[in-house]
């Protein structure tokens, strides 16, 4: 293993101090960052180990409103049943996870930081259109998701920032999320392509709020403006979901690479959008489409 | 260092480490708790699973100092006071054990789940274990066992292990017996290479190639020699004797000299006072270079242009022509109503044993039990090993014993020398024991593989069904070295006419030196690739005459009186009839009537099946032979001894159990001890599924030996006929009166003779191919039926359901053999499924555990077993070889089920669900596509 320095902090404001110290890099359940490490190919001499910070772990309800707290592992969540019933998908994301040895580790803030375009949790997080909250020793600022994913492996924290929390509002009834992942090409299980999707129904059965989001089909996990604004007011159903699913193809820019081939990725995206629309709306108490 | 407080199995400990320690290295190498297993160090397999404050975690990338305060559990944490815990119990009643090496990851995870879920559904054993790796027993038996202790934790008792119907049981013979390895392997104790330790133990390291193809010009070692801590650095100027091994051809340099061959070349080892010391020093060692062209597949190899691997050789690159004529070809497909013609590829498969190779080389004269250098290492072949050894090393055999270790599993791979000459090259020259442990991307590196093969296939038939030819052409990638090429493409040309009844056939293979990774035994041994063809071929022709698939093998099917492609006339024990008609009856029951395919919304669903059959035992005119030897004590206790391999394949019980019946003891009262060339007599390899034959037979004939000699002198000191004895229980009995078998013993010694049996055993004799007759002694026939489901949005199979019957004469250990089933088939599956080794232009891309994916317990199928036994005359109570057959047919199985969901054939493995989405889509009827196609 390669040479490294550890620190741990015990506490928020000992991680702050670390972190203005010695500029090193945050680690949380390190799932990743430790296999870098086995293979020497960690991008830092220094790393700060952040997940004993108690006040950084817990799942939170006010009102409509869920925090979690970006140490929550992908354990906590599925053990989480306010998670369970709000967010689905995000359910479904966190099985998808690695096996319960990473699961018990691994941590929702650790899957935002590293901003992976095949991050799990990231579709789900997007379609529940989620905010993220980073703090710093100067202060807070909370933004969408979307913004904090700037490329692959890079999000707009600044030095001496961490992500703190994020949070989602709870669809209003009746309602539903669904998440699908696609892996195994060339035997590696990271997704090929994932689709979350999230519906809100109105009093008339209509679509209120559609939104999509795909992961592994673009530098980063992506909201699908185009299919969300096909949704809005539609009539859920099979043929509305196909046109909401060739819409989101404006939105994704896959590329072919070990896993898949561009082409692939994208016939299987539109149809897993089919698919991930499908599901939400059976949630929601709807019937799916053929 | 740092400190580290911590508590291990309640044990309380207060260490300095330094911070680079993993737990898996704390526990393993600083508080010798060896039952952990590191299998992989990327946190991929899941077999290091220990518990932190009840959490499971992979330890081998798990930094100690994390568990600072923490209590952790290992699997030497679970018994209770020697009381197995439910969970080890469950997994020795239900089979779940085999190899034993990825048994206290499987068995910590479970844990895990149980602590939080008492009750837990087959999908959350799945979601829970689906990244803890087993390679031996495909999962079905690790459901059992954790429903099973569930049911027993929740004070609702055990269940019953699923038994499969078989002819009646003798009294050891036919029974489930457990391994005598089997608590060991639950409880962590068993002891595999790595785990052996001796004072002042150097640690190898090996530096390999850094081309696939080049010329060496220079090799200077003087910087990492004077590493401190280095205690030795050799290259192939130090070689005390010859500077070659191989187990058929001698072409294999022990340390590359003139030039490298592949990426695994060894070019220089390094032991030194830790790893990671040989580790650094490796980065150290200046080689020179003069890259060559690369010869990257078979088919370019045979092309002039090709450069050559092995430059001496006449043939250039072509490493061996097998051939079989049988009939006259020309008038076969003139007979011919249809004539299909396909081309079929398959690629290169790694075993991915869960066990990465470990050698311990002991210097001569170290201590009293060391009188002579030692090898300690799990491999198939030990006597083959001291065989190789001996000769790089410059010493007469007898001065080199080799010891057998537990194997974490082999299936082939552990059939060639990978540390044991340089470990006891280092050992020889530091005077100190050196262990090599090869990480896994090194073995997934260093290893022979399955052959990548291209198989051309001509098939015709008579609008009847009849066949009548087929011929057939191969071309094996054989890699860099010789390895069991020559055997295993042999073997896949003369299996390359199915298992069926062929009159007229002409068949070429050319198997060729690249510069790829060696390809050798894996078990199929090559027919797995030729019956991933044959099968296809044979629907293909079904359906060209309007024929049912299975209809048409019946017809054809091989059964006694019919003669092979190879000209052997079938004599006896030919099950394959039955096996089609119990995987056909399985099939079509239910009330719906049958479709071989249908489609529900978005899938497809369609059922496939494939025939397969597999000698057992070497054959081709190779003197097959196993020594054995049997002792009694006076304890009545039996000691059966031989150098063959339990690799996890469960010889250790067959061997016991054979004994045991022919003495009348209890199967528990008998001990075997195996691979150790100074202390058991050579059992030949532990391949070609020949040991529950030959070793078995072996054994057997030693135990009737004993038991003669034991019937005479008890007939003499006790004034009875010696036939009027019989042996049951432990005892021997006569005019209903009874005497401890180890009384008899005593008896022996007092007439001073020893309780003891020899037997060597000659498997009947073979015939070499091409010279008519009998070129194998006995052939395993299965039929597998496998219904697959095939997502038509985005191209992915799941395989449902498989149907097996496998005729394997008879069945010794019921339990062990369904081992064998499920496992056979998970491996089956993973060869078409999810596995392919890829190699570019000689340099790996599958160079990581996470590059190679082994079916996990997500891919299991519902596994139906059924056993046919067809006595084969002179094998052990009928038996014959098991540990191929079961999974040969499983790919072609699958392959012929995503034809009849989808209309599409499937020409290359592992089948793309990128290239059959985009099939899907297009409306093409092929695929020729796989995933080493995309960049």
């Amino acid at each position: 293993m390669q040479e490294i320095d550890f620190y741990r902090a015990d506490s928020l404001d000992d991680l702050y101090r670390l972190l203005a110290e010695t500029g090193g890099r945050v680690i949380a359940g390190g799932t990743d960052a430790l296999v870098q490490m086995q293979r020497d190919a960690f991008p830092a001499a220094v790393v700060i180990d952040a997940s004993r910070i108690a006040d950084l772990r817990y799942i939170r309800e006010d009102g409509d409103r869920i925090e979690i707290g970006a140490l929550t592992t992908y354990a906590d969540l599925l053990a989480s049943s306010l998670v369970r019933r709000a967010a689905p998908s995000l359910i479904a994301a966190a099985e998808t996870v690695g096996a319960p040895q990473t699961r018990a580790r691994g941590t929702l803030g650790g899957n935002i930081a590293n901003a992976s375009p095949a991050g799990d949790t990231l579709p789900p997080l997007l379609a529940l259109d989620a905010s993220v909250t980073l703090s710093s020793a100067r202060g807070v600022r909370i933004l969408p998701l979307g913004e904090v994913l700037r490329g692959p492996r890079q999000t707009c924290l600044e030095p001496g920032e961490i992500i703190a929390s994020i949070a989602f509002r709870r669809l209003p009834q009746p309602s539903g999320s669904a998440f699908i992942k696609l892996s195994n090409r060339r035997g590696m299980s990271i997704a090929v392509v994932s689709v979350a999707a999230a519906l809100a129904l109105d009093a008339a059965g209509r679509i209120a709020e559609g939104r999509v989001a795909l992961g592994a089909v673009a530098p980063t996990a992506v909201r699908s403006p185009a299919a969300e604004s096909v949704l809005a007011g539609e009539v859920p159903g099979a043929e509305t979901f196909r046109r909401a699913a060739r819409a989101a193809l404006d939105d994704i820019a896959p590329i072919g690479d070990v896993r898949a081939t561009a082409a692939y990725r994208r016939e299987a995206a539109a149809r897993l959008v089919v698919r991930a629309l499908n599901g939400a709306w059976e949630h929601a108490g709807g019937r799916a489409g053929a | 260092m740092s400190k580290l407080n911590i508590t291990v199995n309640d044990q309380p400990y207060d260490l300095d480490i330094p911070e680079s320690r993993t737990l898996a290295q704390l526990l393993r190498y600083d508080l010798g708790l060896t039952g952990t297993k590191i299998g992989c160090e990327e946190a991929e397999c899941g077999i290091c699973t220990v518990l932190v404050n009840g959490v499971p975690v992979d330890s081998c990338i798990y930094p100690a100092f994390k568990a600072q305060g923490a209590s952790i559990t290992t699997i030497e944490g679970l018994a209770n006071n020697g009381d197995l815990h439910a969970l080890q119990k469950a997994f020795i009643d239900h089979g779940a054990v085999q190899c034993g090496f990825c048994t206290p990851g499987l068995i910590m995870t479970a844990k895990a789940l149980l602590d939080n879920n008492p009750d837990p559904s087959d999908h959350e054993i799945k979601v829970a274990l689906k990244d803890t790796y087993c390679r031996c027993t495909g999962y079905t038996s690790v459901f059992n066992a954790i429903h099973s202790a569930a049911s027993d934790l929740r004070g609702q008792g055990p269940l019953a292990w699923k038994a499969v119907k078989t002819v009646e049981p003798l009294k050891a013979v036919g029974q489930p017996v457990a391994a005598q390895e089997a608590v060991d392997k639950v409880t962590g104790h068993a002891r595999f290479a790595d785990d052996y330790v001796f004072p002042g133990m150097l640690f190898g390291r090996t530096l390999r190639a850094a081309y696939p193809h080049a010329r060496i010009v220079s090799i200077d070692t003087s910087r990492a020699e004077a590493l401190p801590g280095v205690k030795a650095v050799l290259t192939h100027e130090d070689v005390p004797g010859e500077n070659i091994h191989g187990l058929v051809y001698a072409d294999w340099p022990a340390l590359a000299a003139d030039k490298v061959r592949y990426m695994g070349d060894p070019v220089a080892i390094v032991a030194a006072e830790t790893a990671d010391i040989a580790a650094e020093a490796l980065g150290l060692i200046e080689v020179e270079y003069e890259p060559l062209p690369v010869v990257g597949d078979p088919e370019f190899a045979r092309s002039p242009e090709a450069a050559r691997v092995h430059e001496e050789r006449e043939d250039g690159n072509l490493l061996k022509h097998i051939k079989v004529r049988h009939g006259d070809i020309d008038q076969g497909f003139a007979e011919a109503d249809v004539v299909i013609e396909r081309e079929y590829r398959t690629p290169t498969i790694e075993h991915m044993f869960m066990e990465p190779e470990c050698a311990i080389g002991v210097p001569a004269g170290f201590d009293d039990e060391h009188p002579k250098l030692t090898v300690y290492v799990g491999s198939q072949i030990p006597y083959e090993d001291r065989r190789q050894a001996a000769r790089v090393l410059g010493i007469p055999e007898d001065q080199l014993r080799v010891r057998g270790t537990l194997i974490g599993g082999g299936f082939g791979g552990k059939e060639d020398i990978a540390g044991q000459i340089h470990v006891a090259m280092l050992a020889q020259t530091t005077g100190k024991p050196v262990k090599m442990l090869y990480t896994r991307q090194e073995s997934m590196l260093f290893h022979p593989k399955r052959h990548a093969t291209i198989i051309r296939i001509k098939t015709g038939a008579r609008r009847d069904g009849t066949l009548t030819a087929v011929q057939a052409e191969l071309y094996g990638d054989g890699g860099a070295y010789a390895s069991l090429s020559d055997k295993v493409m042999t073997r896949a040309t003369t299996h390359a006419t199915g298992p069926y009844v062929v009159p007229n056939a002409r068949i070429d293979c050319y198997v060729m030196y690249t510069n790829n990774p060696p390809s050798g035994a894996f078990r199929g041994f090559g027919v797995t690739q030729s019956a991933f063809a044959v099968e296809q071929n044979m629907d293909l022709v079904a359906e060209a005459i309007g024929m049912d698939p299975m209809e048409f093998r019946l017809k054809n099917a091989q059964r006694v009186g019919a003669t092979t492609a190879t000209g052997q006339l079938l004599r006896e024990s030919v099950g394959l009839l039955e096996t089609i008609e119990r995987v056909d009856g399985d099939m079509r029951a239910g009330d719906a009537p049958f479709r071989w395919g249908w489609r529900e919304g978005s899938k497809a669903y369609g059922w496939g099946i494939a025939c397969a059959y597999k000698n057992t035992g070497l054959g081709g005119g190779a003197p097959d032979r196993a020594v054995a030897e049997v002792e009694v004590f006076e304890n009545s206790i039996a000691e059966v001894r031989t150098s063959s391999a339990d690799m996890g394949q469960g010889l250790s019980a067959v061997l016991a159990q054979v004994t045991a019946e022919e003495l009348g003891l209890p199967v528990n009262q008998v001990r075997v001890l195996l691979s150790d060339t100074d202390l058991t007599p050579d059992g030949g390899p532990t391949t070609a599924s020949r040991q529950t034959y030959v070793s078995g037979n072996a054994a057997r004939h030693a135990a009737v030996v004993m038991r003669e000699a034991l019937a005479s002198v008890a007939a003499e000191h006790m004034s009875v006929p010696p036939d009027e004895i019989r042996f049951e229980g432990g005892k021997l009995r006569y005019n209903g009166s009874s005497i401890e078998i180890g009384e008899v013993v005593g008896w022996m010694r007092e007439q001073g003779m020893e309780a003891r049996s020899r037997y060597t055993y000659d498997a009947p004799a073979t015939q070499p191919l091409g010279t008519g007759g009998d070129m194998h002694f006995a052939f395993s026939y299965a039929t597998q039926a496998a219904l697959v489901e095939v997502d038509l949005d985005t191209g992915a199979v799941h395989v449902l359901k498989v149907i097996a019957a496998n005729d394997v004469g008879r069945a010794i250990n019921p339990r062990a053999l369904e081992g064998q089933v499920e496992g056979g088939i998970s491996m089956g599956l993973g060869n078409c499924l999810t596995e392919q080794y890829i190699i570019e232009d000689g340099v790996p891309w599958s160079g990581l555990f996470a590059r190679y994916k082994i079916p996990s317990i997500k891919h299991t199928p519902e596994v139906i077993s059924h056993l046919v036994e067809h006595p084969t005359a002179d094998g052990p109570f009928g038996a014959k070889g098991v540990g191929e057959i079961t999974s040969i047919n499983t790919t072609p199985a699958i392959a012929n089920a995503i034809y009849n969901a989808t209309g599409l054939r499937v020409f290359r493995i592992p089948v793309d669900q990128d290239a059959l989405l985009r099939a899907i889509k297009s409306g093409a009827r092929e695929v020729t596509a796989t995933w080493s196609d995309v960049k």
